[in-house]
């Protein structure tokens, strides 16, 4: 049947001659919005909208010269975008007006003139009293602030500006805004403007129904401080705007650089990036009128230092290399003596080099997020950045993350004051918590929380010892509570660390009978860590890494080492201590095979494949066993009644159940024949077999059955493990419980230097009829695996219709798998009969 | 048959995290981008060079050894010769299908299965391994498809490659970026209308922008731009329809890149009718989108029937001779219509 509607013989794209082509303009809802334009193969047309310039109505546009087209244009500010069709004709120009961006609009908590919700009924006021003090009862000083809290909505939020109060660097009330302000409730506006003497304050907000938040606000001697609050039932800290201006300047509405200064902040907010925008021709002109406004100087230097720090993916960009230029003008203005703001905390933390000491620590943080981590980090490199219990130091772990500014709730520890500082020790300040403090819930990583024994050496935390009076067993270990460190777990730690050294060696079986401990302190193992390494990997600034190590070795001296199995880590350890215990924890015991092999980058060692993995470790046998329970595990799920899948299935379970059967199982115990450790291999055969496993879906019920099979059969190894009393001795019978057909047993004793008795065992155990070959086995199997895997979820998920291709293919795979025991152990048994020939 | 031997594709779904919420779609949207990469249709990869790593349907008896975990991934990348320390191939798709968290605009941590609440170190982060392929130009080419949520996680670390390899002259590496969700906000997995399986929107978007007719250029190729056009578009569309919001999160690539293309016979059409409501004078003139005149009809009433099949992601302008000079043409964009015959009414409504 043929259509009605007919196929057009339509012309080849781009068949256009090159000397033909069209503009197009785009005005601009703003000089920082960004626009892009797309040809119909949707691919971004090079060099739109680098230079704008600003038309005769006064609206910034860019003009791109076209190939005759349609074409979709993009625009997009502060996170918003719009989108429009046009077209391009041969030597016509296209316009796209400003009107047609309707919903790209700026949005500022100061009346600003060009902003969405700035209205007269705020501007005027705001630009009126930027210029007069309403606190005439203020201490007066070198510096000012101006305080502009607006509300849109006055009728409905008529306590808008409730809640706020100043306070001076030491916590204690400088105002409440009761007095000394001027307010118009009805149109939604309160202003507060006073002389200040220069320095580090805090905005506290808190009123009912609201949780308290503080912010620090600094003011330059010189300078005024413009701070604007929006506000709905309350004041909120979170949309803060901030300006500076020399003192007397005002607010004004129509400063470019305020508007600037808002733009960037809030793609800080947004935690985008705004180097398109800070590198700009526009913000090139306003920077260059530093004067006017210092804080659009810090914001766009923060911009650039972040892109300045950015790797490779940045640097090929046209902004991308303007920034070292525009960076080093712009900290030459904020550093120069004459303009006073070499204190300011944001400017002392641009100012800081990564391998140069801070001129002066920071007993007070930037106002910037982005400041305080750039202060956190070099706190971490030199103990002065940041002095122990500062505010700064303190901050650091109640930092909220919900702004580009720093702010807190509670602080868990009273800051001490720079010693110099003339308000210490006056007063209590508002931000000490009433009750004894806990740990809050940090935003940075000083909680136990974040050390939880996965990210530890398994084998200190994996004590295995059953009973009630047995301390952690199998279920403290499915608990999602943070793991404190156990201090008499820190006596393991040369034995685990020799244990493994041990496991890794391939020579288990020509073990010495005994081995001498040698006489490593925990405490010398503590204080041998450096500590920028710990505070390098723990966050913490390095004072706090030094004070908690010499409180450490002071704590260590006063109960002696032996003693520190007693000690109630409460008591001893702060939260900052045990996460250095930690630590040092997780790298005294971390295995020599997770550090990379130095690569031999010689020819005749250059695989010609990329698939070998220049010596580096294959998978262990708990790995492959886990593996194939797995994708058999996966088979059954999907599969439970397809005959043939539920043959492939009991194969691949066999294969692993093999496999198994032939690694080394290690059990270290105390002298009572308690399991402290256990290997891989030996944690398997402890759980439920592959056929048993436990279905996601039913965790909850599944996990206990687990749990009681893994602890009945470790009540079954303790039990060989353990020591017989005969008369007024104790014998081991470990040797002759499992002098069967079934394993052979290599056991070593260790004793410590100073006495006869051992205080552990170290257990070898093997199957005697394993294969000895696993290494060859799983060398051939470890490149079938992620075909198994790949097959098997490709077969789970297929439609019953087409599953028979990838049935055929785990068949194949299965097949080679058996095929790859089955040589083994002819081999094994082969050797075997020679050897007994 | 596979045709792209030096591409190479790492696929992770977790669907069981032995502490958080488990997932329900991450192993299947996992499964089926896999296919897609296998697929001679697809990605044309040959089996060797795709790594799919999922979480078994059973949990260890230690949460903590729950897997796939970092060492996974990085085994899967030693296995293609990241510690050669040179180039691979042409192409390596990473694709994660699980939780995830924003700890900054620029980063995702992709919690990898023994994650906690109190855990969410153990991932690995988008920023660090894309960084380490920009600094060692082991491919030239980086597809990063991450269908989980951003979740602001501001003071967590991300985790990169645990290799300490030399590093290389940087060399131009392109790449393309596929978020699931902007930054701090959530991705979902709905359970799907049609066949009754969760399944995760982007993932969802993702395939349809590979294979659909209609998400292809106008010249039947799926390329990084057209699979960002679509799936930008899609995955909202879809969330509305469950209900739900959910913004992808595409930056611009600096190059295209080429996934696949359609056969010409496959280009999806619309059948149009341009229909001219009133007698205007003058002619219409149909152009495509490089302003070449395709028909030319008399812009009158009376006339017979307009109707003509056009490609469907090509954009199309109408032209009135009779109009005043500066008229901007009608644009007939077919991409979003639902009808087919579509009624394109001319002049323009409003």
């Amino acid at each position: 049947m043929s259509s009605i509607f007919r196929d057009p013989a339509e012309p080849n794209e781009g068949s256009f001659h090159p000397q033909e082509t069209g503009t197009l303009r785009v005005e601009l809802p703003h000089w920082a919005a960004q626009v892009r334009i797309y040809d119909n193969r949707y691919q971004p047309v090079a060099g739109v909208g680098a230079s704008r310039h600003r038309n005769p109505s006064g609206v910034y546009e860019t003009a791109t010269t076209l190939p005759p087209g349609i074409y979709e244009v993009e625009t997009t500010l502060e996170g918003k975008t719009e989108r429009e069709l046009t077209a391009v004709r041969s030597r016509e120009t296209t316009l796209i007006g400003q009107a047609r961006w309707r919903k790209l609009t700026l949005v500022s908590a100061a009346p600003l003139a060009g902003t969405a919700d700035a209205q007269a009924e705020h501007t005027t006021p705001a630009e009126e009293w930027s210029r007069q003090t309403t606190w005439k009862a203020s201490p007066g000083g070198d510096s000012r602030l101006f305080l502009f809290v607006r509300t849109t909505e006055p009728a409905r939020y008529r306590s808008f500006a409730n809640g706020l109060s100043l306070l001076d660097a030491a916590g204690r009330l400088l105002t409440d805004f009761s007095g000394g302000i001027e307010k118009d409730a009805k149109k939604g506006w309160m202003a507060f403007n006073a002389d200040l003497p220069a320095g580090f304050y805090i905005l506290r907000r808190g009123t009912r129904g609201a949780r308290v938040r503080f912010q620090p606000v600094y003011l330059c001697a010189g300078w005024e401080t413009q701070v604007f609050l929006a506000a709905r039932d309350k004041p909120s800290l979170r949309t803060l705007t901030l300006n500076m201006a020399r003192r007397n300047a005002g607010f004004d509405s129509g400063n470019e650089t305020v508007l600037a200064a808002e733009v960037v902040l809030d793609s800080l907010r947004r935690s985008g990036s705004s180097l398109e925008i800070v590198t700009s021709e526009q913000m090139a002109t306003l920077l260059n009128k530093k004067p006017e406004n210092p804080w659009l100087g810090m914001l766009a230097a923060w911009v650039l230092l972040a892109a300045q720090e950015e790797t490779s993916v940045e640097r090929a960009t046209d902004s991308g290399q303007k920034v070292p230029v525009l960076l080093r003008e712009v900290r030459k203005f904020l550093t120069l003596e004459s303009n006073h703001l070499g204190d300011h905390p944001d400017v002392r933390a641009l100012s800081l080099r990564e391998e140069e000491a801070a001129p002066q620590p920071f007993w007070y943080p930037p106002l910037l997020r982005v400041g305080l981590k750039r202060v956190h980090r070099h706190a971490t490199r030199f103990a002065e950045t940041i002095p122990v219990d500062s505010l700064t130091d303190c901050v650091l772990d109640s930092l909220l993350a919900n702004s580009p500014w720093t702010a807190w709730r509670s602080l868990d520890r009273p800051p001490q004051l720079e010693q110099n500082d003339p308000v210490s020790s006056r007063g209590r300040h508002l931000f000490t918590p009433h009750k004894a403090p806990l740990p809050p819930a940090s935003a940075y990583p000083t909680q136990p929380a974040d050390f939880l024994p996965g990210t530890s050496p398994k084998a200190p935390l994996f004590r295995l010892t059953p009973g009630p009076e047995a301390g952690a067993s199998a279920q403290d270990f499915q608990s999602d509570a943070p793991a404190a460190p156990n201090p008499a777990a820190l006596h393991d730690v040369p034995l685990l660390q020799l244990a493994q050294t041990l496991t890794q060696s391939g020579n288990l079986h020509s073990l010495p009978e005994e081995v001498i401990l040698p006489a490593q302190s925990v405490t010398k193992q503590l204080l041998g860590v450096e500590p920028k390494a710990i505070s390098a990997a723990s966050g913490l600034p390095l004072a706090r890494t030094e004070r908690g190590l010499e409180r450490l070795r002071r704590s260590w001296e006063q109960t002696s080492e032996l003693s520190v199995g007693g000690v109630s880590t409460e008591a001893v350890f702060t939260p900052s201590e045990r996460i250095i215990l930690e630590y040092a924890l997780q790298n005294s015991g971390k295995p020599d095979r997770d550090r990379p092999p130095p690569v031999d980058r010689s020819p005749e060692n250059d695989p010609a494949t990329p698939f070998e993995t220049a010596g580096y470790p294959s998978l262990t046998i708990e790995d492959c066993v886990t593996r194939l329970y797995a994708e058999s595990n996966r088979l059954k799920a999907e599969a439970r009644d397809v005959y043939q899948v539920k043959q492939l299935q009991n194969r691949l379970q066999k294969v692993a159940d093999n496999l198994l059967e032939s690694a080394d199982f290690i059990v270290i115990t105390d002298p009572q024949g308690r399991i402290q450790y256990g290997n891989g291999a030996f944690i398997l055969l402890l759980s439920p077999s592959g056929n048993e496993s436990i279905p996601a879906q039913e965790a909850v019920n599944a996990k206990a059955h687990a749990d009681r099979i893994i602890q009945e059969n470790l009540w079954h190894w303790e039990g060989i493990f353990a020591p017989a009393t005969v008369g007024h001795r104790t014998i081991s019978r470990t040797t002759a419980r499992l002098a069967s057909p079934d394993w052979d047993l290599w056991r070593t004793a260790f004793k410590p230097e100073s006495g006869a008795v051992a205080t552990a065992y170290f257990n070898v155990l093997r199957r005697k009829d394993a294969p000895l070959l696993a290494p060859g086995i799983l060398n051939e199997i470890e490149p079938l695996l992620p075909n198994l895997t790949l097959f098997t979820s490709f077969f789970a998920h297929a439609p019953a219709q087409s599953r028979g291709e990838y049935a055929q293919q785990l068949e194949s795979l299965a097949q080679q798998l058996e095929e790859i025991f089955r040589r083994y152990l002819a081999e094994a048994t082969a050797d075997g009969e020679a050897r007994n020939n | 048959m596979a045709q792209h031997t030096g591409d190479y594709a790492i696929v992770v779904g977790i669907n069981s995290y032995s502490q958080l919420r488990p997932l329900r779609a991450a192993h299947k949207d996992a499964t089926e981008f896999a296919q897609w990469l296998h697929s001679p249709d697809g990605g044309g990869l040959p089996v060797k060079n795709v790594r799919l790593i999922l979480s078994p349907d059973a949990f260890p008896a230690d949460p903590l050894d729950a897997t796939p975990v970092q060492k996974d991934i990085d085994k899967a990348l030693r296995d293609f010769g990241v510690l050669n320390n040179r180039r691979i191939g042409r192409r390596l798709y990473f694709y994660f299908a699980g939780h995830g968290i924003g700890p900054t605009f620029d980063d995702v941590g992709l919690l990898m299965a023994p994650a906690a609440m109190n855990g969410l170190k153990r991932n690995i982060g988008l920023r660090p391994y894309r960084l380490y392929f920009h600094d060692h130009f082991l491919f030239d080419e980086l597809v990063f498809i991450l269908d989980c949520c951003r979740d602001p996680a501001h003071s967590v670390e991300t985790a990169g490659p645990d290799f300490t390899i030399a590093h290389s002259p940087v060399s131009p590496v392109n790449d393309f970026v596929i978020l699931a969700a902007a930054y701090g906000e959530k991705a979902f997995e709905p359970t799907d209308k049609v066949t009754d399986e969760r399944r995760g929107l982007l993932t969802r978007a993702v395939l349809e922008g590979l294979q659909k007719p209609e998400a292809a250029d106008s010249q039947g190729r799926f390329t990084a731009y057209t699979l960002r056009e679509y799936v930008k578009k899609r995955v909202p569309a879809l969330a509305k329809d469950e209900k739900l919001r959910q913004e992808p999160d595409i930056p611009l690539p600096e190059k295209d890149i080429l996934f696949s293309t359609l056969p010409v016979g496959q280009l999806a059409k619309v059948n149009v009718r341009i229909a001219v409501t009133e007698d205007l004078g003058g002619s219409l003139i149909l152009r495509d989108n490089a302003m070449q005149v395709i028909e030319e009809r008399p812009a009158v009433v009376d006339q017979p029937p307009w109707n003509i099949r056009l490609l469907r992601n090509r954009w199309y302008a109408v032209e009135h001779t009779a109009s005043e000079p500066g008229t901007p043409p009608a644009i007939l964009d077919l991409r979003n219509v639902k009808h087919n015959p579509y009624v394109f009414h001319f002049p323009r409504p409003g």
